[in-house]
């Protein structure tokens, strides 16, 4: 489970102080999948950030199963992003001179180990992902939908129990917005935590539970209603 | 794939960065390299020189300077050969043995080559490396050892007959010419398209000799249209007498040549040395500057152009730790290419230029190369500290968020 607790984070811009994040307070349990949306600026992708443990709060705790992420050493969160968390961004953040392949394989190197199983690896979820023909490829010779795909798979190389998805349908089409969601799905199907934020409506029903930010506060939170399970 | 692997890439896909922040670096540790190397060179042939010489007093032209001398006795201007009899004739005390010289530019089989022409006897006795079979750090003949004594070396003889014995169309090569045109005794060769035979080959000397070829001074007199005409006398003097008033004696006896002893020649040769190093120094400090603010300029452009890559690095997983590690192994690898570069380059640069900068042969030395890396690699780390300080500071979140 991941908890924000009274999370503040004020950004200063030379003598103005902006408040991404004002007191924010959020449950989000193990296997649930939650979509986050609301205008631009309303802390969305502070949240994503701050839950990844990327982002410090001014003030307020994250907690990961109940350790508060931010009192931990640097080292500590540095593993808990590479172990735990999985982030996809909207631009795909791909190294452009290394190929696919080692794109995939960037996070299992951060170790500073050096294993021929890295490739394996990376291949094996390329394969799964239907990449298997471009592992040398550099990101500027795939299609958008190709380095979407890539940037899920470097995002899903070690199996992060949470994944923190920011608005990645952004640059997608219609028909691959939808591939990717259902991608989506079928993790937390598989048990992973997913937090979604997105603009559309259609995307945001994917989710268990959505939430409606505004000026760095939750406005709004609908639950998806469960399905009666019939026999 | 390791992070050494990712350096590596990152560092050959923007070459020309690359090339031209390290252009500064291997050029200045370049011209460090090269002017040490002379230096030393020179410095070895002052001793050398000193050791093999014998003759301790040089006449010169007036207009001829010890340099000059040095750099291959090339000069139009000559003194007349009868300056030998006005010396012996003069009465003064001290004067053991006088070898004249003249040289000329030839072609010898073709390789433009400094052919100087000798009195044999003469030169062999102010020769005693030629004796001593390239031990060049066993004693000179010197004041104790009177013109005309048996070589204390009793395998000399065989080279000190053939030497004294030099028939009007033999030469003597110098070792490293005698490699260089792969001649042996005995061999015909060609001075100025005139045959000649190899009478002898000279042990090596470690000066400038080895890369010459001797012929008879009548022969180079007669073959430069210079008859009765020298470029210089080398002399002999009785170390107490010179002391004493030989040099104002000769300076009298020969008003209008120059009379310089080997202190004055050394003290020339070690002012220019001194000069070298004070140079190399200034260069030392210039490269430290030049060459750090060119790295430390490339490595604050890598880590703005890099920013973003460092935030996806950081969401990735990476530690603050391995961020820096990765700088800090390109700043290793600019040093080490720098250094590696500049050794080369500087190597290179003075074998080429030793033998006509200076007149002597310079070879690598691999100390240097130990240098060369060294104050590379400190020089690019020490660049890169504020820039790496700043990666590490980067914010991934803003980074990311950059378009």
């Amino acid at each position: 489970m991941i908890q924000a607790v009274d999370l503040l984070k004020e950004f200063k811009l030379g003598s103005q102080v902006i408040q991404a994040l004002d007191g924010l307070n959020i449950e989000i349990s193990s296997g649930e999948f939650v979509s986050v949306a609301g205008p631009s600026g309303s802390g969305k992708s502070t949240l994503l950030m701050s839950l990844g443990g990327l982002v410090r709060p001014t003030s307020g705790r994250v907690l990961y199963n109940g350790v508060d992420i931010y009192a931990q050493p640097p080292n500590w969160q540095a593993r808990f992003r590479k172990d735990t968390v999985g982030f996809v961004f909207q631009q795909f953040h791909l190294i452009p001179y290394l190929s696919t392949w080692e794109n995939v394989a960037l996070p299992l190197m951060l170790d500073s180990s050096h294993s021929k199983q890295h490739k394996e690896i990376a291949v094996g979820h390329l394969d799964r992902l239907g990449l298997g023909s471009r592992l040398d490829h550099k990101p500027f010779q795939l299609s958008v939908g190709q380095q979407q795909r890539v940037a899920m798979a470097r995002t899903l190389v070690n199996d992060p129990a949470i994944i923190l998805a920011d608005e990645p349908t952004g640059n997608l089409d219609p028909s691959l917005a939808t591939d990717l969601v259902r991608l989506l799905k079928g993790l937390n199907k598989e048990g992973k935590t997913i937090v979604l934020v997105t603009h559309s409506k259609e995307i945001a029903k994917a989710a268990s539970r959505h939430l409606s930010l505004r000026e760095g506060r939750i406005q709004e939170t609908v639950n998806k209603p469960r399905k009666e399970h019939t026999p | 794939m390791n992070v050494f692997k990712i350096v590596f890439k990152e560092l050959t896909q923007r070459k020309n960065q690359l090339v031209t922040s390290l252009i500064a670096v291997v050029m200045g540790i370049a011209v460090i390299v090269a002017i040490r190397s002379i230096t030393y060179y020179s410095e070895r042939a002052i001793a050398l020189e000193m050791d093999a010489l014998g003759a301790n007093v040089l006449i010169l032209p007036k207009g001829v300077t010890v340099d000059d001398y040095y750099r291959a006795d090339l000069s139009n201007e000559t003194i007349p050969e009868t300056y030998i009899d006005d010396v012996l004739n003069s009465g003064l005390k001290g004067v053991d043995n006088l070898s004249p010289k003249l040289s000329m530019s030839a072609l010898v089989n073709g390789r433009k080559t400094i052919v100087t022409g000798i009195r044999p006897r003469e030169e062999f006795l102010a020769k005693p490396v030629w004796e001593m079979a390239g031990n060049i750090f066993e004693t000179p003949v010197g004041c104790a050892a009177p013109a005309g004594a048996p070589p204390k070396n009793p395998d000399a003889v065989d080279r000190r007959t053939t030497i004294e014995v030099l028939p009007v169309d033999g030469v003597l090569l110098g070792s490293d010419i005698s490699a260089i045109l792969g001649l042996e005794p005995g061999a015909s060769v060609s001075v100025n398209d005139e045959p000649f035979q190899v009478a002898d080959v000279l042990p090596p000397s470690g000066t400038v000799d080895d890369g010459r070829v001797f012929a008879h001074l009548s022969v180079v007199q007669r073959m430069t249209g210079q008859s009765g005409r020298i470029n210089a006398i080398e002399m002999m003097g009785c170390c107490e007498e010179i002391s004493k008033d030989l040099i104002a004696g000769l300076n009298r006896a020969l008003p209008d040549a120059k009379v310089v002893t080997i202190k004055q020649i050394v003290s020339t040769q070690q002012r220019t040395n001194r000069m070298m190093h004070r140079f190399s120094l200034v260069f030392l400090i210039i490269i430290l500057a030049v060459g750090g603010v060119s790295i430390a300029n490339y490595m604050f452009a890598n880590v703005y152009e890099r920013r973003r890559e460092i935030g996806i690095l950081v969401a990735l997983g990476a530690s603050r730790g391995l961020v820096q590690k990765i700088f800090i192994l390109k700043a290793v690898l600019l040093g080490l290419v720098g250094g590696i570069g500049g050794y080369v380059a500087g190597s290179v640069l003075a074998v080429v230029l030793g033998p006509s900068m200076a007149a002597i042969n310079v070879h690598p030395r691999f100390v240097w190369l130990l240098y060369s890396v060294a104050i590379s690699v400190l020089l690019s780390l020490a660049a890169s500290i504020i820039p790496v300080y700043r990666a590490v500071r980067l914010d991934p979140f803003v980074t990311l968020q950059e378009v």
